[in-house]
């Protein structure tokens, strides 16, 4: 074990200078963190969505025609996707969708291709293969491939991954992928003609497959754009990562969460005069709002009022969306002066939306902020809240000519970088841009699944919701609640309330909709009082109690018909219950099992609805999940 | 026969206009105006009974270049049957003010607070003010709408007087405080604070980085640099200037 001790000093304009140390010990070599990602992991997690060619894989397409042989007799043929890498990491498997009646000896192949778009003239170099076994008639599924060997990958290089179908039967859909490359970072399928689908069949199939050389393009029946072929990579990241608890925050001096807060609940940009009435109803910090400008005074006097108890997350940045970023200093010796504000101002609101504003604030330019605010003040962390489309993986608004989705994820993933707790303004129930309708609870489990990727899980991230209807009649209560609970199992670690209701894009037209709304105000105020009584366990690392699922509505299956429905759950400890949270994360319902070995023979007390359900003797726990989105809480005794 | 020019940019602060200036009304609604009186010396006029009750009282050359005004009367509806004092400022803002308008009363108990690189001052209300004018050293400096202010330009080593007025809705300005005195005096200059923070927070393994953290804030709000070293292993700065990784190899 080696002790090292860190040396620091700071120095004023002045000269006056004050030094501390402080001390860790290495000891004997363990592995680094490992971050794992794959192209399909947002969508088969959270649920996929309607539109296809933006939010996820439909299933909506697959009839039986995709599992009938290709022809009489039967020929084999290899299918595969093409795809590249952004930076330095480890191939490890796949997953793939068993058609139903796909069956015969199934191995997977990984190339390398001689160019970087593969075609007819393209050649590939074998990096890798692994056997699948045996495949039977059976309900088909996603089954997981996980080569003996990974393989490096480097960026530059166009790879193939796919499997030879002896049958000839797979499945496949037109959609999936985009136009555009999609990007997962490190990940990104490249789109050639509309999709990443690359097969090969004939004679020429070999025993393992042949490189599969042609390109498909859409539409072609059979052969599609996308074989559910889901490219999986490791990489080591030595840094630590985040998975629950407050110890987090003990890197600020000014923060003492596990205290203060229990879960953190805030109100974005409320109104001084409406602050009193937030807190009232379980809300404690206030996020936003800036003691220097506009009405600055107006929210210093507020917090002074209230005997500053509710907690403050200042916005510095005056708006302008310069670089004459300053204000630190007055703010600085305002609580200099006042020792309850002092306590009171928790962090820093950094910036709202950055990728949502044209044009949009450089990580360059987010990175000079942090800058001023830490050399005046680095006792408090910095929170950053992201724009819509990066929770859908999209848009290009604001951002340079020739952007493209590499271009952007790149950018979303340095502005994650700039803040120590992130969020994004993503108003899923209601969203103007999506001619199709809204989307849905599904999307707020989404929001936290890509701010946990674009931050490769290294921070807290907050999930924000709208507790307004923001057209009339939806959302109601019911769907916040519900929209809630997904972020909170999808891994949530704070929760922002957005209270404006609005007109249109552009005005708002009520600042406290929810303080006006009995209903939203009395669901909200349960809900907070709820919330914090799990708080230590909603805080607390995920504890992988559950070990496998089955939902009966598999209407989609995931492949033919509509949608079906998947359940999310998280599983947490507070120190004294053990808690499995669930959720049916697409509309409908749905009868589900979980698989909770440890809690095998238990009877566990199903909160907040006044029963309880046995789990079996082999560790399966069987519910109704009735409704849309039902959520339940188990709680072992 | 034309009126002579006003000279306006002549016009000392809270000076009253006294001539042959056209006075009109205008209303708001139609721009229609409507010539009420004609001043002569005091500066005053009555606003007629007829006139309407969201009109604003303007002040007209009387010249060859009729619609060229001096400027708009700000402040309150005009109500009808008051009479009002008409004060045209150095900025060449005018104003009607009721003749039956007071002053505020002065500010009181003007306190200062030095620091090192600021002075705050802070006082109690006077009667009817609305906003307060800060002086230093009998020059004007900014105007406020709440009890304090703090000056943030002020060289360590240096003396400045402060003195504050209050303004009144009509823009009528009560007495100045007493001047108080600010000596900034170098010796004030508060030492930063620090405290380094490792996390994780107590080991981490040789193929991990540990992220060291400085928690620095100077009560002065003086930009701080900060340096960090280590006796074993490797610090790698990062865009952050307060956070560093530490690789323990």
């Amino acid at each position: 074990m080696t002790t090292h001790t860190f040396t620091g000093s700071a120095t004023d304009t002045m000269g006056a200078s004050a030094s501390d140390t402080a001390t860790i010990n290495s000891t004997a070599s363990a592995p680094p963190r490992k971050v794992h990602r794959s192209l399909m992991q947002n969508r088969l997690q959270w649920g996929s969505a309607v539109d296809t060619s933006l939010r996820g894989p439909t299933f909506s397409d697959a009839a039986a025609e995709p599992f009938l042989p290709r022809s009489s007799p039967p020929d084999a043929i290899t299918l595969s996707m093409i795809f590249q890498v952004r930076a330095p990491c480890r191939f490890t498997g796949c997953r793939v969708y068993k058609a139903p009646n796909a069956t015969g000896a199934i191995s997977f192949t990984l190339w390398q291709s001689s160019t970087l778009v593969t075609g007819p003239t393209s050649t590939g170099t074998v990096l890798g293969t692994q056997s699948a076994g045996t495949w039977a008639v059976d309900g088909g599924g996603w089954r997981q491939v996980t080569f003996a060997s990974p393989v490096n990958l480097v960026p530059g290089v166009s790879y193939v991954i796919g499997f030879r179908s002896i049958d000839g039967i797979f499945a496949y859909t037109q959609w999936v992928w985009n136009a555009q490359d999609t990007v997962v970072w490190p990940l990104e399928n490249k789109a050639l003609f509309e999709g990443s689908g690359v097969r090969s069949d004939g004679s020429a199939n070999s025993a393992t497959g042949t490189y599969p050389e042609t390109v498909i393009t859409f539409p072609q029946n059979h052969n599609a754009t996308n074989y559910y072929i889901d490219p999986q990579v490791e990489w080591d990241e030595p840094l630590p990562g985040y998975t629950g608890t407050n110890t987090y925050f003990d890197q600020w001096a000014n923060l003492s969460l596990p205290t203060r807060y229990g879960f953190p609940v805030a109100v974005f940009l409320a109104d001084p005069p409406y602050l009193p009435a937030y807190v009232a109803m379980g809300v404690q910090m206030l996020m936003g709002g800036s003691p220097h400008t506009g009405n600055g005074q107006e929210y210093l006097d507020a917090m002074a009022a209230m005997g500053y108890s509710m907690d403050w997350w200042p916005y510095l940045d005056a708006g302008s969306g310069t670089s004459t970023f300053n204000p630190t200093s007055e703010l600085v010796q305002l609580m200099a002066d006042e020792p309850g504000l002092a306590a009171a101002v928790r962090g820093y609101l950094l910036d709202d939306e950055p990728d949502l504003v044209a044009p949009y604030r450089s990580p360059d330019l987010l990175r000079a902020w942090v800058n001023a605010i830490r050399q005046k003040d680095s006792l408090r962390p910095i929170y950053l809240g992201f724009g819509r489309f990066m929770t859908r993986n999209q848009g290009f608004f604001g951002m340079p000519v020739g952007a493209s989705m590499q271009t952007v994820n790149d950018l979303w993933r340095q502005w994650a970088g700039c803040a120590d707790v992130i969020g994004c303004d993503d108003y899923s129930w209601y969203d103007d841009n999506n001619s199709s309708g809204n989307f849905g609870v599904w999307a707020y489990a989404a929001q936290i699944g890509r701010l946990r990727e674009i931050s490769d899980d290294s921070k807290p991230v907050w999930g924000i919701v709208e507790t307004c209807a923001r057209v009339a009649g939806a959302p109601v209560p019911e769907d916040i609640r519900k929209a809630v609970w997904a972020m909170l199992i999808a891994g949530a670690r704070g929760l922002i309330l957005f209270d404006h209701r609005f007109g249109n894009d552009f005005v708002t037209t009520d600042f406290a909709a929810m303080l006006n709304d009995p209903p939203m105000k009395a669901m909200m105020t349960t809900l907070i009082t709820r919330i914090q009584s799990l708080a230590t366990a909603l805080y607390a690392a995920d504890l992988g109690l559950v070990t496998a699922y089955t939902s009966s509505n598999t209407t989609a299956g995931p492949i033919g018909g509509t949608f079906g429905v998947p359940i999310h759950y998280a599983s947490r400890s507070d120190g004294t219950h053990e808690y499995v949270f669930a959720q049916g994360i697409r509309p409908g319902a749905t009868t589900a099992t979980l698989t909770i070995p440890s809690w095998a023979g238990l009877t566990v007390d199903v909160l907040d609805e006044s029963r309880t359900v046995t789990v079996s003797g082999g560790g399966v726990l069987t519910d109704t999940f009735a409704a849309d989105y039902t959520t339940h809480l188990y709680r072992r005794p | 026969m034309p009126a002579p020019r006003i000279p306006i940019v002549d016009l000392p602060e809270q000076t009253s206009i006294v001539g042959t200036d056209l006075l009109v009304v205008q209303n708001g609604a139609t721009t229609k105006k409507m010539l009420m009186s004609v001043l002569t010396g005091t500066g005053e006029v009555s606003v007629g009974p007829d006139a309407p009750t969201d009109a604003s009282i303007e002040l007209w050359y009387d010249t060859d270049e009729p619609s060229s005004a001096l400027g708009s009367i700000s402040g309150p509806t005009v109500d009808t049957g008051e009479s009002y004092r008409l004060i045209m400022f150095s900025d060449g803002t005018c104003r009607a003010i009721p003749v039956s308008a007071e002053p505020p009363g002065a500010p009181t108990s003007l306190t200062l607070t030095i620091r090192v690189n600021s002075v705050k001052l802070s006082w109690t209300a006077g009667s009817g003010a609305t906003s307060y004018r800060v002086y230093r050293d009998g020059v004007f400096l900014t105007s406020v709408t709440t009890t304090k202010f703090r000056d943030a330009n002020v060289t360590a080593g240096q003396t400045y007087t402060y003195s504050v007025q209050a303004v009144s809705f009509y823009g009528l300005r009560s007495a100045s405080t007493a001047d108080q005195t600010a000596f900034v005096d170098p010796a004030l200059n508060v030492t930063p604070y620090i405290d380094i923070r490792v996390w994780p927070p107590t080991s981490i393994a040789l193929g991990n980085r540990a992220i060291v953290r400085v928690n620095a804030i100077d009560v002065d709000g003086q930009q701080l640099a900060i340096a960090l070293g280590t006796d074993v292993g490797s610090l790698i700065a990062t865009a952050d200037p307060t956070v560093w990784y530490l690789d323990p190899a």
